[in-house]
């Protein structure tokens, strides 16, 4: 579990952030200069974790994101790689994100 | 029927609730002359202040969804406006058939205001209907006084009515709270003559996650103020998301950009704890070992390495020190 942490990239590129309030809800966007592949193979839960890989979040970061627990997101992540035959977060950002031309 | 009749029916009937409710859509029937049938839930309270609760109440008798207001919940409406109830009801969204998960306590989620002006003057408050059509579906869809009602996300055929409205044009138009099991806000979704839908901004369709999101993005001409973040105030805002001061709602491509929304959440991800889970996260990471936690408990450790896990898995920690790391954090967050 420890692999992953030095090897945080950068992938999001340019980020902007808008916020917005309806109500006194607060709600915020975050745009990135990158698209994101859903890939075929991959449950919608899969899809959502390496979307949220690519865009530089930790295992931990994602399992509070998803009020899921840690081991489920590094056994759900590890199943990303095993179907897509990469063995790294590097890799998984090649594999599904495209960064755009500014 | 005298309208005597009716609340007396009510006060006979309270302690059995389905009989209550039978007698409630017998009444209906005599004075309309026409078959409802109820499934739902709702809540009077009653000048006295007593509260009496009604598992059931009109549906439609074709038991579908009508948004018509004239062969939806309208005749049953004027029903209850003829009747003297000086009562206002204290509906909570599915209350009946879900007291915990949504209690009563929490006081109404939204107020019914178009019928509110129809109420005669000295009126003590307004009534609000909430109406599930299909108790036996698990079918949570709630009408609110004919023109509103509100969506159980969880449902597909929600989802898909509420695409329906958002693709005719009804817009996000406020929030309207929390429900007590979520951690993301309720949406409501208005039309501008004042129809509301409403429902929590996480979807498992995508199709309607994306309409709705355009719809939210088409707010900015009603109430929506956006506004656009410099680098360094965006980079905050990114990390405050990533530490779940936010929830993600969607994300999606716009314009070849990926764009992920996301609400501010109310809770401080520590209050995802319970009291004894914090107690025991704070000592813990003091570096106190789990038998000498127990001990100044008074709970075996056991018990603490129970709580622990719990910690831990509420807020995704790999280990121990991490845990050290995540209170140090947010005790230096919230000062005092």
């Amino acid at each position: 579990m420890s692999n992953s942490n030095n090897d945080l990239p950068p992938s999001h590129g340019r980020l902007t952030a808008e916020s917005f309030e309806v109500d006194g809800i607060e709600f915020a966007a975050f745009r990135f200069d990158f698209s994101f592949r859903a890939h075929s193979a991959l449950t919608s839960a899969e899809n959502a974790i390496a979307e949220l890989v690519c865009l530089g979040l930790r295992t931990a970061q994602i399992a509070f994101l998803r009020n899921s627990s840690y081991r489920t997101v590094a056994n759900q992540l590890a199943s990303v790689y095993e179907k897509l035959s990469i063995h790294s977060r590097h890799e998984l950002i090649a594999v599904l994100s495209r960064r755009n031309p500014a | 029927m005298r309208d005597i009749d009716f609340i007396e029916a009510c006060y006979q009937l309270q302690c059995n609730r389905s009989e209550w409710a039978t007698s409630l859509i017998r009444h209906a029937n005599r004075i309309f002359g026409r078959q409802f049938r109820g499934i739902g839930g709702y809540s009077y309270e009653l000048d006295s202040a007593e509260r009496i609760h009604v598992p059931e109440v009109y549906c439609p008798p074709n038991n579908t969804i009508s948004l018509d207001p004239d062969t939806g919940c309208r005749p049953f409406m004027e029903f209850i406006n003829r009747s003297p109830i000086r009562a206002h009801v204290v509906a909570s969204v599915f209350a009946t058939y879900s007291e915990r998960a949504f209690p009563l306590s929490e006081g109404p989620t939204e107020w019914s205001l178009p019928l509110r002006r129809r109420l005669p003057p000295g009126a003590r408050d307004s009534i609000c209907l909430h109406g599930a059509l299909s108790l036996s579906e698990g079918f949570h869809m709630c009408l609110l006084a004919g023109d509103e009602f509100v969506l159980h996300p969880r449902r597909r055929r929600h989802l898909d009515s509420l695409a329906a409205h958002l693709a005719a044009g009804y817009r996000v138009q406020r929030t309207i709270g929390r429900l007590a099991t979520a951690d993301e806000d309720v949406l409501a979704v208005a039309s501008p003559s004042g129809r509301l839908l409403h429902a929590r901004p996480q979807f498992r369709n995508q199709e309607t996650t994306r309409r709705f999101l355009s719809s939210v993005q088409r707010m900015d001409a009603v109430r929506c103020r956006r506004v656009g973040r410099g680098p360094e105030e965006s980079g905050a805002m990114w990390s405050a998301f990533v530490d779940g001061h936010y929830s993600l709602v969607e994300s999606f491509d716009s314009d070849g950009r990926r764009t992920i929304l996301a609400v501010k959440t109310r809770l401080n991800p520590a209050s995802r704890l319970t009291a004894r889970e914090r107690q025991v996260a704070e000592l813990v990471s003091q570096g106190i070992g789990n038998k000498d936690v127990g001990a100044r408990l008074g709970i075996s450790p056991t018990t603490v390495a129970v709580h622990l896990h719990a910690v831990m898995r509420k807020l995704g920690l790999p280990d121990r020190r991490a845990l050290v790391v995540w209170v140090e954090t947010t005790t230096a967050a919230v000062p005092g």
